[in-house]
This record gives structure tokens, sequence and C-alpha cells, in this order.
């Protein structure tokens, strides 16, 4: 059964293998590449000059004109576990379920049972280890995006390397897999699977993980910049807040800046941030920690091999009782 | 006398649709039987269930003592099949598709599977779609007769198939059935293809068991009378089946047997596909009461 699951998606995982192997190859040369050229150019050495910072920015073009396109290996880093999940899982068991021949294998002395957990397994093993190791180049990607001494938040490159892009590329195969089983075509197990793949990573991305463990607050005057969130934390949120921690609008703060000057001059501060400060006004900051990093991979990837084992367990289950 | 399948009040529904309504049916081994009957009469929903690959609604059914659906592993080391439209892989080799059986079946016979294939000087390294379509049907006849099967069960083995190419399947089944080999059951719409191989018929209409008999027997207790046209009393040694009326001629099916009368009638023996067509007509004529 695992010749025949290899066998019956060979080209599918060959060419999945090979997109894997070109990209790490890719990531592996280019970005060193990168740095390299950056350290060369001295782009993150310039020093501006003193009318204008076009000297600088002119590194920086001619920079990102010796990497060439090379930035768009960072993309098909995002996009490779969702397109496997539409390549690989929607003809899963769509394919074969369309074109019948699934008959032709469960009329042989196997149960429904070992047919379908075979696939699945056999399928999940190649796509672990292509996404094991896409998952090792953060670094590259870093250098690829100009980001010399590593992302600026330690969340940046959370969708691209570690636990998680192994978890995504699994999910992705199973949901695409599940669709496939269930309306029996492969292209609306390809199409379907992509697009609910997508949308769960990006209610994920965008509603879970900034919650997966309550975000921190901290406060700051509102002329000191981001000093109040610890380095490389992920800000979630930043607004200027009034005494009440309500965020305020523009104009409103406007309005207490202009009784700045009365106040200096009555002997007040001379620093507006500190004397918006006495007013209650301040800059707030959510954040979540550089600290947490691991832990929230780590729950991610419960997250999306739970939705895979989910969407594996659910097509057994469909494959074993339907009518084939 | 062993019994391969067997039925009762076998009842299959999709949707709002019965395939099979209280299909009853005892078939016995050692022999080649014909499921015979129109589009829709449930062939294929019978033979899908006998293979385990679909659910009776209700009723029950065993083949070889095993039910389809439970027992499935058990039973399909020792039945063999071949489904409509004889599913392939396109892109697998005939090898490839001779290793498919070799793999998933313990009781695989891989030297005579290759042989059958060399005997049809079928070549191995060939994908399977650029065969045609009666190689295809031997590469997965062979596919099922490679388990060494007790029972194979064809639905419509010969469809698609060209004159020469039904008439070497047909001929290479009975073979096959000759030497030993398994008791086979297949549907087919070629009612001649049925009378020349098969020893049993089976008619399936509405999704019930209309008939099922030996072939010579059916032939043998079967006759057409025609004489002249009239509507008078029905030969009363016998059951009459059907009734056509032609401009001047009526000619009956009738279940028994009748001696030519005085008034020029012609009594001659029913070929089968004349039985066959006869029996799906009354039932087609009893509908609307």
């Amino acid at each position: 059964m695992i010749w025949l699951t290899l066998r019956e998606h060979r080209a599918q995982l060959v060419a999945m293998s090979l997109a894997a192997a070109l990209i790490a190859i890719g990531l592996a040369v280019l970005g060193p590449y990168a740095a390299a050229q950056r350290a060369a150019l001295g782009v993150d050495t310039c020093a501006p000059l003193s009318n204008t910072n076009e000297n600088c920015v002119d590194l920086m073009i001619e920079w990102q004109r010796r990497i060439g396109p090379a930035s768009y290996l960072v993309l098909a880093l995002v996009i490779a576990p969702a397109l496997a999940a539409s390549y690989v899982g929607g003809p899963l068991f769509g394919a074969t379920l369309e074109r019948g021949t699934h008959r032709l294998a469960l009329t042989q002395a196997i149960s429904r049972v070992r047919w379908s957990a075979t696939r699945i397994g056999v399928v999940a093993v190649v796509v672990v280890a292509c996404a094991l190791v896409l998952a090792q180049f953060g670094w590259a990607v870093a250098a690829l995006n100009g980001l010399p001494g590593g992302p600026r938040s330690s969340f940046d490159l959370f969708d691209v390397e570690g636990p998680t892009v192994v978890a995504y590329a699994l999910s992705g195969i199973a949901l695409g897999g599940l669709i496939g089983a269930a309306s029996r075509r492969a292209v609306t197990g390809m199409f379907l699977g992509l697009l609910v793949f997508a949308a769960i990573r990006a209610f994920v991305a965008v509603d879970l993980r900034p919650n997966y463990d309550a975000p921190l607050v901290a406060y700051a005057n509102t002329t000191s910049g981001t000093a109040a969130a610890p380095p490389k934390a992920w800000i979630l949120h930043q607004a200027t807040v009034d005494a009440q921690d309500r965020p305020m609008d523009y104009r409103d703060v406007d309005q207490l800046m202009r009784g700045f000057r009365p106040s200096a001059i009555a002997g007040g501060p001379t620093d507006m941030g500190a004397y918006l400060a006495t007013l209650g006004v301040r800059d707030r900051f959510i954040y979540q920690p550089a600290e947490r990093y691991a832990k929230f991979q780590w729950i991610e990837f419960r997250i999306f091999t739970g939705l895979a084992a989910g969407c594996a367990l659910l097509t057994i289950v469909l494959i074993r009782r339907r009518d084939a | 006398m062993n019994t391969v399948l067997e039925t009762s009040g076998l009842t299959k529904r999709y949707g709002r649709t019965d395939a099979l309504r209280g299909c009853d049916l005892l078939l016995a081994g050692g022999k080649v039987t014909g499921l015979v009957g129109p589009n829709g009469a449930g062939k294929t929903t019978l033979l899908q269930i006998a293979v385990g690959l679909h659910r009776p609604t209700a009723g029950r059914i065993r083949v070889l003592g095993l039910d389809p659906w439970r027992e499935g592993v058990a039973l399909l080391s020792r039945v063999g099949f071949v489904a409509q439209d004889r599913p392939l892989h396109p892109g697998f080799t005939v090898a490839e598709t001779l290793e498919i059986g070799r793999r998933l079946n313990p009781r695989w016979d891989h030297a005579y599977a290759l042989a059958r294939v060399k005997h049809f000087g079928l070549p191995l390294d060939r994908p399977v779609r650029s065969l045609s379509t009666g190689q295809r049907a031997q590469v997965a006849l062979t596919l099922a007769l490679g388990k060494r099967p007790e029972v194979l069960l064809l639905d419509e083995p010969v469809a698609n198939l060209d004159p020469v190419a039904r008439l070497e399947l047909l001929e290479e089944l009975m073979g096959v059935v000759a030497e030993d080999g398994p008791s086979v059951i297949l549907s087919s719409n070629v009612l001649a293809d049925v009378e020349r191989v098969c020893e049993h018929v089976v008619i399936l209409v509405d999704g019930r068991v209309r008939i099922s008999g030996d072939t010579d027997e059916l032939v043998r207790s079967h006759v057409l009378i025609s004489g002249p046209r009239r509507a008078g009393p029905e030969p009363a040694d016998g059951e009459v089946i059907e009734v056509r009326h032609a401009e001047r001629q009526t000619t009956r099916l009738l279940r028994g047997h009748a001696s030519p009368s005085e008034d020029g009638t012609e009594v001659r023996p029913a070929t089968l596909e004349e039985i066959v067509v006869g029996y799906l007509r009354s039932e087609r004529e009893e509908v609307p009461q």
C-alpha cells in the first residue's frame, strides 16, 4: 500500500520535493549573498550626509538591485505550504474517487481504513520532510529582508520558520485531502482546500496568535518613541491614551498641547512628553515579549497539527462509512 | 451444491430512488451466471454491494458465506471484481498495475498473471493509457484473476469492446471457468453474449429478481406461439408471459408447452433474447396497473 501510494502520487510528491529543494537551495545561497552584498556596500553602516540621506537610500536601492528577485523566495516560503496543500492534498483522495480507481484498490484484500490511513501517512511523511527542511531558513529570510541584526521583532519570522511551518504544511494537506474526499473532486479539493486553509491561517495569525498569552502593556511619554516595550517585542497595538486609558483622537491631543507653553512659562515641565504625562496622556504599547516566541510557536504548532489530525481522522471515517 | 451468492430482501436506496427493492437471490457455485435487465434495474448496485463497495440499506447478502460490508477484507481476497468501465490507473504500466494486485492480495499468483499478460501480448512496460480498450479489459481481468478468486464478479465486462475483442474476452472467460476456475457472475446488456456463455440467467427488473434459472431450462420451457390475430382465449397449458399483436398476427410468449392447433398456429422454441425481452416488456406493461 505504501508502494501504491508513492506510485500513485509520484508526480505530486516529486514536484513538491523538488520545489522544496529549489527554495531551500535558493535561500541557502542567496541569503548569505544578500548579507555579504549588504556588508560590502555598507548599507547598514552608512552615515547620512548632513543635508540629505540620499546617499544611504542609493546604497539601499543598489543592494536591492543586486539581490534582484531573490526576495520573492521569501514569498515562496510563505505560500509553499498552501500550494502543497492544494497540489498534493486536493488530489489525495479527490483524484482517485473522481476517476473511480478507488474501486480498483478497495476491491483488493485491503481494508478501507488501511487504504486511507496509509495514503495520508505516506504523504504526510514526505510533506513533513520537506517542511522540516524549509523551516530552517529563517536566517536567510531575515538576510533577504535586509535585517542584518536579525528581525526587528522576534515574531517577524513566525510564519516561515520553526515547527509552525511543519504544522501548516500538514494541516493544509489534510484539509485538501478531506475536502477532496468529501467532494470526490480533485479540483474542488485543490481550490476549496487552498481557500479554507488560507482563511484559517489568516484567522489564526490575526485573531488568535496575539492572544495565546495575555499581552503585556507598557506606557511611555509621547515623545520617547517605542522605548516602552522591550526590544524585539511584538507590538500588537500602539496608541496615545488619556488618564482613563482610553485611546485619544489626535485633535484632542493637539488641544491639550496648546497648554504646554503657558505651563512651561509658569514653571511646569519643559518637555512636551513630560507635560502631557502630567495630564495622564501617554503612549500605550500592548505587546508580546520576545521570550514568548518559542511558546507561541508550539501553541500554534499544536493548533495546526490538531487540525491536521482532525481532518485526517474525518477523512478516514468518511472513506470507511460511505458507499465507494 | 455450494452457494456463492445469497440475498434476501436486499434493498438499496440512493436518496429517493430505490436501486434494489427486496431482491431475493440464490446462486450456486461453479457456473457462469448472467445478470440481465434494463438500465437502472440494479445490476451494478447488486454487484457493488456484493464486493462491499456499497452498503445495503436493508436486507441481507452473503457472498461465499461472508458479509461483504463487514468482512470485506476476508471476502475480497477470494473474490475478483472488475467494475464498470474497468477503472485502471492510466499512468501505471501494465507491470505496475499487476504489482497492485501482488502487493494488496495475500493469495496473488504473480506467475499466472504474468503468463496471462504475455499470452495476450500485452507490453508490460507500456502505460495503461496507451493500450486499446480491449487490451485494458484484459489487464483489468488479469488483475481480478491473479487473485485466483473463487468468485469472479464482472460488471459489463464486454461493454465498449469491438466485436472481435468481445468474442475473445468471452471465450477467454469460458476457458478460465472451464479449467476448474472461479464461479462467474457477470452483468450484461448483450443477450446473445449471455446466451453464449452463461449457464444461469438472472433477470432483474426494477430492483427485483424477475426470474432466475438455468439458461437451457429457460429456453426449453418457453415457446413462442404465433397465429392469426385474435383476442381469443389464451392457451391453457402454461403461463402467458407476453402477448404481442402485429397487424395480422398475434405472438405469445408462453412458459410451458404448446402444440400447434388446427387454425394455423405455429409453435417454436423461444431464444433467450426473446424470453428476456418478453419478461422485460411484460414488466413494463404491468407498471401502469
